[in-house]
Parts: C-alpha cells; sequence; structure tokens
C-alpha cells in the first residue's frame, strides 16, 4: 500500500515538474518557417524542364519537403542546417537539398499575416541552374481542407490531377502515364 | 445536390461499407479486432493505396470534380466528411452511454494507481517526444504553437480505446479476472480523463489571446453546470417515462437526438470541440437501466456499421504514407511507436508490479492499455482539423495506432496465454492429478440450439450410466456480440452461466428427469476450438453434440461439426434427433471398424439400464462365402456386450445386400435410433471432407447418432467390407 502511495506521489510530482521543464525547454526549440502550400514562379532563366507552369507546389513537414515544380517529378528535399527564419528576424534562408539537387529559397518576414513570407527568391541547382520570384498563392491551412492533396492539382483544371502522394518516383511514373 | 453528385456518393459509400465489412471480418478470422481491418480498409481507399494503384478509377470514385470535363463540380469528399463527423458525434455519445459511474467510483487501490500513471507516463513522454521532434516535422504556424503541439501529443499518447479493449477482454473471457477488472476501469477512467483533456488542449490551441481563454474557461463551467443541473434532471425524468411506458418511443428518442445535437453543438461554440459535447450528454444518461439499453441498441447499428466505417474512410482518404519518404521520417515513426509503447505499457505495467500485481498479470494490463485504435483516429482527426499537427505526424500517429492495437491481442497470447488463464484453465480440480474425476464417465455436450438441449442431455443421461459415474457438461458457447466497435458486451458476458438462455431447457429437464448436469457458459472467438480445448481441460470421455444445417451446401458433418469432430480430444457423437422419446430399440450396424466398434461400446452402455434393446446388423454382399467374416464380426459383438458384470442382452442380425446404406436404411424403420459409426461404408466418412450425399444422415427415419472414436486407431480405415470380404475383419 505505501509503494503504491509512493508511486503515486511520485507520479503526480514528476508530471507538474516534467511538464514545467518540458515548456520551459519548449520555449527554446522552433520549427522552421512554414513554406507550405501553392506558389507562382516567374523564372528569370529557362525554366527547369517539364516546368514550363509557373507553378510551385510545397509539401512541407518541418524539414522535410515535397517540392513539385509544374509537371516534374516531385523532388523529396530535406532543410539544411544553419537556416533563418522568423526566430531570427526579418530574413528567411533557407536550403534545401537531396541528392544532386539543391534548393535556396529566401525573402523578407512581415511583421504581419503571422509572419508567413509571402515572396521570395529561389534558386535551383543542380544539373542546370534556374533561378526566380516565387509569390504565394493561398497559404497552405491546414485546418482547412484545401490542404488535401487532391485539392493540389499541379496540372491545369482541364486536366487530371497527379495521385496524390505516392512515393515520388511512382507518382512520377503514375503522373506521366496518366497524361 | 447534383444528381450524379447522389450516385457518387451512393457508389463511394457502398465501396466503403463494403470493404469495412470485408477487411473486418478478414483481420477478425486472425483474432484481431475488427476495428483493425476496419481501420486498414480506410487507409486502403485513400491516396496511399487506390490512388496509388489506380490514380484514374481512385479520381472518378472520390474526386470526379477534378476530372476534365465533368458534370460535378463540388468535392463529394465533403459529404463524406459531414457524415463521418456525425458519425464520431454519434459515436462519442454512445461511448459516454456505456460509460459505467460505478467502474469509476467503486475502485481499488491497485485500479486508481494504475488508471492515474497510465495517463501521467504517456502523458509526459508524449510532451518530450514533442520536445524533439518539434524542430523535426512541426512547423511554425500560430496554431502549431510548441505549448499546444505537446498538450496534444501528451494528449494523444494516454488514449486507450476503451471499446476495444473491452471487446478482447470479452473475447478471451478474462471481464470477470483480476486483470479484466483492473483494465476495464483504467480504460474507463482514462476515457474520461482523456476527453476532458483534450477538450482543454483544444481550448488552448484554439485560443487567439485572453479574452478567447476567458470565454472558453467561463462558457466550459456554465455549460457544465446546464448540463450537470438542468439536462440530468430532465433526463432522469424521460427515464421515469419510459420506466412507466416499458417502451423508447421516437419522440423521446427524438428528444435525446436534439439534446446531444444541442450539447455538441454548445461545445463547438465554446471552443472544446463538438465532440467532448456529444461524450458528456452519453456521460450524463442515468445509467443501469434499460432505458440506456434500449437507447444505445436503436443507435448502435446505425452508427457503427454504417457511419463510423466512413469515419474510417474520411481519416484513410487523409492519410498520406507517401508523405513518410524519407528514411529518417519511418526511424521517427519507429520513435513515435517506442515511445507510445513505453509510455502506455511501460507506465501501466509498472504501476502494476509496484502495486504487487504478479508480472504477467501487469504486463497483461500494460499490453491491454496500450490499445489505441479508433479513439486515437477521432483524436488524431481533431488535431489534424486543428492545425496541431502536420500531415506526416498525423500519418505517423495512424500508423502508430494501428500498430499498437493489432498488437495486443499476438503479444497478449504470448504473455497471458489462454492456456494458463482462460476458461479451459479454469477447473484446476480437474486437472489435478489423483482429483478422481477420470474415474467418471465424463460427457460434455456442447449446444448451440436451445431446442437441441433436451434431446442431447437425455442421451447423454442414457450413455453416462448411474449417476454416481457419469459427469455431464452441458456448454453453451456465445459468439461475440456484434457491436464490436465501441461496446464490448460486457453485461451480457457477465450473466452467470446458468442464466444462459440456451441452456434454460436443458435445465428443466434436468431437474424433472434428475439428470444432474454443469452447465457452462462463455464466450468463445473460435467455438471449435473451444469446444476441443474444454473436452481436454475436463478429459471428458465423450462429446455429443447436435447437427448444424450449414448457410451454403449440404453436409450436415461440416463446419464447427467437423473440426469438432476431427479436432476434439474424445470420442465425438453427432445427435440427429428425430424424436423426443427415449430410444427403446436401438440399431448398431457393425462392419468392425473402430468407429462402429465405439458405437457398439455406447449402445452396450445404454443397454445396461435393461431397458433398452440392441441389434448390431451386420451387412455382408449376397452370393459370397461370408462365415469368416461373419463369425468375427459376431465374436467382436460378443465380447463387448460380454464384458464382466456388466453384461447386456445383444441381438445379432446378419443382412445380405450389396448396398450396406440401403440394408441400414431399411432396418432402421423397426428401431428407434439408430447409432453408427464414421466410416466410407456407410457414406460419412468421405463426406466429412466433401459433398457427396451422406444417405444415411439425411434419409435414416428415425434418430441417429453418428460416432466417431478418438485415437491414432480411430484414423485407420476398417478393412473388412462387403466389397471385399477377404481382408481382415478388425483392424484392432
Amino acid at each position: 500500500m505505501a509503494r503504491a502511495y509512493l508511486v503515486y506521489i511520485v507520479m503526480f510530482a514528476a508530471l507538474i515538474g516534467g511538464m514545467l521543464l518540458i515548456m520551459t525547454m519548449g520555449d527554446s526549440v522552433r520549427a522552421p518557417d512554414d513554406l507550405s502550400g501553392e506558389w507562382v514562379v516567374e523564372w528569370d532563366n529557362a525554366p527547369p524542364p517539364e516546368s514550363a507552369e509557373p507553378k510551385m507546389l510545397i509539401d512541407q513537414s518541418g524539414r522535410f519537403f515535397v517540392v513539385h515544380f509544374g509537371r516534374r517529378p516531385p523532388m523529396s528535399m530535406t532543410l539544411q542546417p544553419g537556416w533563418t527564419g522568423k526566430g531570427e528576424g526579418r530574413k528567411l534562408s533557407m536550403r534545401l537539398a537531396r541528392p544532386q539537387w539543391e534548393l535556396h529559397l529566401s525573402g523578407d518576414i512581415p511583421a504581419k499575416h503571422d509572419g508567413q513570407v509571402p515572396e521570395m527568391t529561389l534558386e535551383l541547382v543542380g544539373s542546370t541552374r534556374h533561378v526566380g520570384i516565387a509569390r504565394r498563392v493561398r497559404a497552405a491551412t491546414v485546418a482547412v481542407d484545401a490542404k488535401r492533396p487532391a485539392d493540389r492539382p499541379i496540372a491545369p483544371p482541364a486536366t487530371p490531377a497527379p495521385a496524390p502522394h505516392a512515393p515520388a518516383t511512382a507518382a512520377a511514373a503514375e503522373t506521366a502515364h496518366a497524361r | 445536390m447534383h444528381g450524379s453528385l447522389l450516385l457518387i456518393l451512393l457508389v463511394q459509400i457502398a465501396l466503403i461499407l463494403a470493404l469495412s465489412r470485408v477487411m473486418g471480418w478478414l483481420f477478425a478470422r486472425f483474432h484481431q479486432p475488427q476495428v483493425v481491418g476496419e481501420m486498414v480498409a480506410g487507409i486502403m481507399l485513400g491516396p496511399s493505396l487506390f490512388a496509388w494503384l489506380a490514380p484514374g478509377l481512385w479520381m472518378r470514385i472520390f474526386r470526379p470534380d477534378l476530372m476534365p470535363g465533368s458534370e460535378i463540380h463540388t468535392d463529394p469528399t465533403q459529404y463524406l466528411a459531414m457524415l463521418s463527423q456525425l458519425g464520431v458525434i454519434f459515436f462519442l455519445f454512445l461511448i459516454g452511454l456505456e460509460l459505467d459511474p460505478k467502474l469509476i467510483r467503486n475502485r481499488g487501490h491497485a485500479a486508481v494507481v494504475i488508471s492515474h500513471v497510465s495517463i501521467i507516463a504517456p502523458f509526459l513522454l508524449g510532451a518530450l517526444l514533442a520536445y524533439f521532434l518539434y524542430p523535426e516535422v512541426f512547423t511554425s504556424t500560430p496554431q502549431m504553437r510548441f505549448t499546444s503541439v505537446a498538450l496534444f501529443m501528451g494528449a494523444a499518447m494516454s488514449i486507450t480505446a476503451f471499446p476495444v479493449l473491452a471487446r478482447i477482454l470479452t473475447e478471451r473471457n478474462l471481464h470477470k479476472t483480476k486483470v479484466g477488472a483492473i483494465t476495464i476501469t483504467c480504460a474507463a477512467v482514462d476515457d474520461v480523463t482523456a476527453w476532458c483533456m483534450l477538450a482543454f488542449v483544444v481550448g488552448v490551441a484554439r485560443a487567439t489571446g485572453v479574452q478567447s481563454a476567458i470565454f472558453t474557461a467561463v462558457g466550459s463551467v456554465l455549460y457544465i453546470l446546464t448540463m450537470f443541473f438542468l439536462v440530468r434532471p430532465f433526463l432522469r425524468r424521460l427515464q421515469a417515462m419510459y420506466d412507466r411506458q416499458q417502451r423508447l418511443s421516437q419522440n423521446m428518442v427524438a428528444v435525446i437526438f436534439l439534446l446531444t445535437l444541442a450539447s455538441a453543438y454548445a461545445t463547438e461554440r465554446i471552443g472544446i470541440h463538438a465532440l467532448f459535447g456529444a461524450f458528456l450528454m452519453g456521460a450524463i444518461m442515468p445509467k443501469g437501466t434499460q432505458f440506456v439499453r434500449s437507447l444505445s441498441e436503436k443507435l448502435e447499428d446505425y452508427t457503427v456499421v454504417f457511419l463510423l466505417p466512413i469515419f474510417f474512410a474520411y481519416t484513410g482518404l487523409k492519410t498520406q504514407i507517401g508523405l513518410l519518404n524519407h528514411a529518417e521520417l519511418w526511424v521517427i515513426t519507429g520513435i513515435v511507436i517506442a515511445v507510445a509503447c513505453a509510455g502506455k505499457f511501460g507506465g501501466s505495467t509498472l504501476a502494476a508490479l509496484a502495486c504487487g500485481l504478479p508480472w504477467r498479470e501487469s504486463a497483461a494490463i500494460g499490453i491491454l492499455m496500450n490499445t489505441r485504435g479508433l479513439m486515437e483516429l477521432v483524436i488524431l482527426n481533431i488535431g489534424r482539423e486543428l492545425g496541431v499537427i502536420t500531415d506526416a505526424v498525423f500519418a505517423m500517429m495512424v500508423i502508430m495506432a494501428l500498430v499498437t492495437t493489432a498488437l495486443t491481442t499476438p503479444i497478449l497470447n504470448l504473455v497471458y496465454p489462454d492456456r494458463l488463464f482462460g476458461p479451459d484453465a479454469q477447473p484446476a480440480d480437474a486437472a489435478a492429478p489423483g482429483a478422481g474425476l477420470r474415474k467418471l464417465y465424463t460427457i460434455l455436450i456442447p449446444i448451440s440450439d436451445p431446442r437441441s438441449g433436451g434431446p442431447l442431455l437425455r442421451l447423454a443421461g442414457m450413455i453416462g450410466g448411474l449417476p454416481e459415474v457419469r459427469r455431464i457438461i452441458a456448454l453453451h458457447l456465445r459468439r461475440p456480440v456484434d457491436r464490436e466497435a465501441y461496446r464490448a458486451g460486457l453485461d451480457e458476458a457477465e450473466q452467470p452461466a446458468p442464466a444462459s438462455p440456451a441452456l434454460e431447457p436443458l435445465l428443466e429437464l434436468s431437474q424433472r428427469e434428475k439428470i444432474d448436469v454443469e452447465p457452462l457458459s462463455f464466450v468463445s472467438r473460435d467455438i471449435a476450438e473451444d469446444i476441443s480445448s474444454l473436452a481436454r481441460a475436463r478429459q471428458a470421455n465423450l462429446l455429443i453434440m447436435g447437427f448444424h444445417r450449414p448457410v451454403f451446401g449440404h453436409a450436415i458433418l461440416g463446419g464447427t461439426v467437423h473440426r469438432v469432430l476431427t479436432g476434439a480430444p474424445a470420442d465425438v457423437g453427432i445427435f440427429v434427433a428425430r424424436s423426443s422419446e427415449p430410444p427403446k430399440r436401438i440399431l448398431v450396424p457393425y462392419l468392425g471398424g473402430v468407429h462402429d466398434r465405439l458405437a457398439l461400446e455406447l449402445a452396450n452402455r445404454m443397454a445396461r439400464s435393461g431397458e433398452v434393446e440392441v441389434i448390431a446388423l451386420h451387412v455382408v454382399a449376397p452370393r459370397r462365402d461370408n462365415k469368416d467374416q461373419v463369425l468375427g464380426a459376431q465374436a467382436e459383438v460378443t465380447k463387448v456386450f460380454n464384458e464382466p458384470g456388466v453384461a447386456a442382452p445383444v441381438q445379432f442380425k446378419v443382412v445380405e445386400d450389396d448396398s450396406p446404406v440401403d440394408a441400414v436404411l431399411r432396418e432402421a424403420e423397426h428401431v428407434d435410433l439408430v447409432i453408427i459409426g464414421v466410416a466410407e461404408e456407410w457414406g460419412l466418412e468421405a463426406q466429412v471432407f466433401g459433398f457427396r450425399p451422406q444417405r444415411i444422415a439425411l434419409e435414416c427415419p428415425k434418430s441417429l447418432l453418428i460416432v466417431r472414436k478418438f485415437g491414432r486407431g480411430a484414423t485407420i480405415r476398417p478393412a473388412a467390407t462387403p466389397a471385399n470380404p477377404s481382408t481382415p475383419a478388425t483392424t484392432r
């Protein structure tokens, strides 16, 4: 009986102490800025192959990104260390990477609009180099069902949308086949 | 609604219901909770499988609005979303309805400690996990602040699926054990705590400032006061009205539905989510009466069979396993599962050990508490709606819910096996060496149809002999109730065995004719296996059961009967009763096989009473020299019936016929009961495995007992046959 009471007391103390500690520690951690959603891209030079359509779609889960350029197969990229965002001030600077490709993103963070970057410059570097400006079409608000992949066709409405979130290569193959 | 849209919606729902039932059935076959199959069905219909395999077809069915040139311009999944929300609202109402306050009030000390630890440990670990995952898989949005994420992850890790857990306990007949009692109490406490905690988390996540936080806090207090001091007394009046009328009128149901919807509306407006309102409405309903039972019966089939699969499908549509496209994300998924198990399983097990429970019981409690099931999906959907978790985290957590739920049964089987703690294990006295029960001739009679109970008992009484040397066990196995998803059928399972309606006629006859019988009843998920296990545990000599006409086919010795016939560790008899009168004349067709020999032995047992006349019928091929064969058969019959001290009269009759079956059917006209061994010569043995006509079983004009001898010899085909008279007369 005494041992059970001891467990009880220890657990409640652990809960209160633990939550206080976690919340305090949590003040120092920050998540990457939210770039998910649809963007319109204006390329300064030739757009990447199969990306004539001036659209970019970003799926983001923290450091993990899936970037769609026009009809190109989606690119899974990871945010590299050393990024800056609204936690650091008013400048966004991010480098996303995957084998053979890098995407550099930079922009100004406004004080309003939840600190979401409305416009950013992008530089896609790989076998070729492409530079442009991306403007946010609509924020991907997770509370809204519009976030569902099927609501985000990367093709114009007149053509069928790709299979939502198949693994990158398979999705690319399926998309190519469907069209 | 556009006509085509309605058609699309109907197709969607039909597909969802069909796949959900099929997968539920399939998983149940593998001893998994049906809800796991339904969850998998939902995921299969979404982008993770269906849309990946057949994107065109998927889009045609679920998103025709995106097809080029489509007449439909509205997203039909919006309607699925509405139906699924409605389904979850009523499901949570049912969960509240099932919540028995007695479970929470009358708790033992161990249950108090374990229930609290089983919430605190996973909550802390979930919040700690959020600290590490926040920079990895969350994004910086106003909804995804660290506080909201940490609280949400804590709440999501602490949930226990009360309905699935209760179902597992019932299926394994653990609900009356100490483990069952503690676990069900803990799960009930966890349920209440988790929904209150979630209301708090939702309030925090939605609060946009001090003003809205105050509104939510004050609104919540007013709402709870209203529910307890205004709505609850009104519900008591409704209950009193029900008690007077003894029926639940449609008006009454409508009023309760209206109150449920109003309660959900109020909590949604206050900012603590509609589901909390539905749950609380169910929780404050007056309990322990037929009123609640009637209400839940009216609601449950529609909610559980129709609306919940839509919720699973809608969840599946939003679950994008394809988003987990980095090895790191799969590692994180593994960590999420490990932390979930460590918090819930580890916390509960350690707390149980600290309370002095043995390790097996403690581990069993931990495993059961780690079941998350549908409740986790409900919470995850709320988190996704609120924007507290990303789609990738949603997918990870759905996988975690599936894994923890699916692991429960197999791990429980390993740690807390039926052979040690199940119903078979209970008669320690019977299994104990030297208990003397082997001296008794034990007959087990499984009863499925209450009408078959009387004839089976009478037959068992005659075969068993004098009351001092026989022991008859009447067994009724109940399948788990089909209302799997939210209710365990605990009330039904808790009925004492004699109260089982299927055994009532048998028990009445037992008292009337003074045949002692031991009634036994429990829930079974595999009836044939449980009959065999019980026969083994109770060291039954003979097992007599009725026959069943299958839904498909004509084999009366198929299905469960076939599995018992071939798998039970005892001699088995299948009784086809065609008269309610006790038999006076018994015919035993005898060709010399081991099963025929058993038929003779049983007839001999019945004949010892002196009130029964036995005719042993030997059929030989005409126009052949059958002398040796006949003499051998006669000697065998004489040997059986002339056992020292228990000799019984028998008439040995030889008939010449090309067809033994025709001969038996002809002779059966003049007797009351035919006892026959399963053998190909009688057209029975082969039919156990096939669909050839079983003429004797189907055409015998009198009652028939088909018997099969247990043991090695039983598998040897009798050699002496009319078609091959040169072979030895017997195989024993």
